[in-house]
């Protein structure tokens, strides 16, 4: 290839080369531009829906009242104390919530006889929303932050446990004749072959119940918490800030995004160690 | 002689399909292949030649009828009979290194031991500068010898392939066509190669089974006598070619210049 690269080059007039070159820079800028133009746009709306005098200051605050009403809380020290409290929330939650529901999916999508009994089960609790929990929660876990946790555990579960059981039914047969033909152990089944066949697919339930769980954090919040960013915005309803409400809801969607991103990063990189290009997944 | 390394007495395997119709996917099937031998099971799709191969791996069971692998009943898949699949089957989160590796570390061989002898291996195949890639970094060609080396690192005594080959393009067809000829000699494995190629079977076979479908069975065992290596140009190579075009239908006697291509390649 590069003998290929050295004959090639000289031969092209750079003019072309520099064209190309400008062309590839315009075309990576405007990758970063659009999705940036729509956000940028959504403020924008923001800001003249607020101006137009639709509605008072006190029923919808700019974008400009939102911000001032961060840097006062920042100031004040609710506002970097409550996101902590938040995310340590959502972190014990999720991770309780994957802790169990990965390895009770594997047993589940091994076990197709016992999955026979529980799937019902499993399709029967689920369109219960989490929040439907909250006062049975309480008489369980008392007050303080354990309702709120059980609340995101429950939204992160279900996807985490069923695309587990869909991941491991569907590891391609080929891959456990191989192992059984080379006499591999049980447990080494599991471990060895089921499990990292399985992983792309869990990767993909991962992220969808990251993005659940986050969706009932604030729901958890509001219900009884005394820190975080749902209690944030229960908070500055009882004292009509409105600004604090958009300001904690702007701060929650933010996190959410990053969040998300984080977790496609993970899922990017495991596809390209299995070899997975994006629209292999369904 | 020394007894038959396979020994396949009167199997018949029925099954229900979708529809849960019964069918008859091999019908008294009865061979024996030697020690060492090299045998082509050939015939077009649904003949059952899979079938064949998938009871003396045991990954399946005769519905009457015995398979015996060195005078004992196969009661399930064992390491001492490696089958080597068409789609290679390495698995995409391991290392050509770790895949190779596989069937020492699930037997609990020691690091050291097992690394060494992967790589051994690996320049058997010559893809040793290849050993810390991924499967899907390679060609089918490079995955498929992969396979092969994965499968000898345990040293079988029987090899099955299930047309191996037939997901290759011609060029690299050929060239693993050879190495598997030459690998298996040197070894002196049992081979038992399924495929639907008659070209392929007369290359590397010293018998070919010809199968017949619906249902599957055989249709006549031809012993083939060709000299090693062979040649796909000399003239011995293709009047058997011929032959085997005949017995299959394919050819009409006397026509054997103008082999109708459509059903062999349609296979």
């Amino acid at each position: 290839m590069s003998a290929e690269a050295s004959t090639y080059v000289p031969a092209t007039p750079a003019p072309s080369r520099r064209r190309f070159a400008v062309r590839a820079t315009l075309a990576a800028a405007a990758r970063a531009l659009v999705p940036t133009a729509g956000i940028v746009s959504l403020i924008g709306i923001w800001h003249l829906l607020a101006v137009s005098g639709l509605y008072s200051v006190d029923q919808l605050p700019g974008p400009v009242d939102a911000l001032r009403a961060s840097r006062e809380a920042f100031s004040e020290g609710t506002l970097l104390p409550n996101i902590a409290a938040s995310l340590a929330r959502f972190a014990v939650a999720y991770l309780a919530a994957v802790a169990i529901a990965v390895p009770l999916g594997v047993f589940f999508g091994l076990r197709a006889a016992i999955w026979k009994a529980v799937d019902p089960v499993v399709q029967l609790l689920r369109p219960i929303s989490p929040v439907a929990w909250f006062p049975l929660a309480v008489l369980w876990l008392g007050i303080g932050d354990l309702p709120a946790i059980a609340i995101i555990f429950v939204a992160a579960f279900y996807p985490t446990l069923l695309a587990t059981v869909s991941a491991v039914r569907h590891v391609d047969p080929i891959f456990l004749r191989v192992a059984r033909n080379f006499g591999t152990r049980p447990r080494d089944v599991v471990f060895k072959v089921v499990i990292p066949a399985a992983f792309p697919q869990i990767a993909v339930g991962l992220r969808i119940a990251v993005g659940a769980a986050w969706v009932y954090l604030v729901a958890g919040e509001m219900l009884g918490a005394r820190t975080g960013l749902g209690f944030l915005i229960i908070d500055a309803r009882n004292f009509l800030r409105t600004d604090l409400i958009l300001m904690a809801m702007a701060v929650v969607g933010v996190l959410g995004f990053v969040i998300d991103r984080g977790v496609a990063r993970l899922e990017r990189r495991v596809d390209a160690r299995w070899g997975i290009s994006p629209e292999d997944h369904p | 002689m020394s007894a038959p390394a396979i020994r396949i007495d009167r199997a018949t395997r029925r099954f229900r399909d979708a529809s849960g119709a019964p069918r008859t996917a091999i019908l008294d099937v009865s061979l024996e292949v030697a020690q060492g031998e090299f045998v082509c099971l050939l015939g077009p799709s649904g003949c059952g030649k899979t079938t064949v191969l998938n009871l003396i791996a045991g990954f399946d069971r005769p519905s009457s009828g015995r398979v015996l692998v060195h005078d004992r009943e196969v009661d399930g898949p064992d390491p001492s009979r490696l089958c080597i699949f068409q789609d290679y089957g390495l698995y995409p989160w391991r290392t050509v290194l770790e895949n190779v590796e596989y069937g020492l570390e699930v037997r609990g061989a020691r690091k050291a031991e097992r690394r060494e002898r992967a790589h051994e291996l690996l320049r058997l195949v010559g893809l040793d500068g290849f050993a810390g890639h991924l499967p899907h970094q390679l060609s089918g060609g490079m995955q498929q010898r992969v396979a092969v080396a994965r499968a000898l690192v345990v040293d079988p005594e029987l090899l099955l392939m299930d047309e191996p080959f037939g997901a290759l393009d011609a060029l690299t067809r050929i060239r693993l066509q050879d190495e598997v000829a030459r690998l298996a000699q040197e070894r002196s494995k049992t081979v038992v190669f399924v495929t639907h190629d008659v070209e392929e079977s007369v290359l590397l076979a010293a018998r070919v089974v010809v199968m017949a479908p619906s249902p599957g069975r055989i249709q006549r065992i031809i012993p083939l006598g060709l000299p090693r290596p062979r040649c796909r140009t000399n003239d011995g190579f293709v009047a058997l070619r011929a032959e085997i075009l005949r017995e299959l239908g394919v050819v009409h006697a006397g026509d054997s210049n103008h082999p109708a291509p459509a059903k062999e390649s349609a296979a």
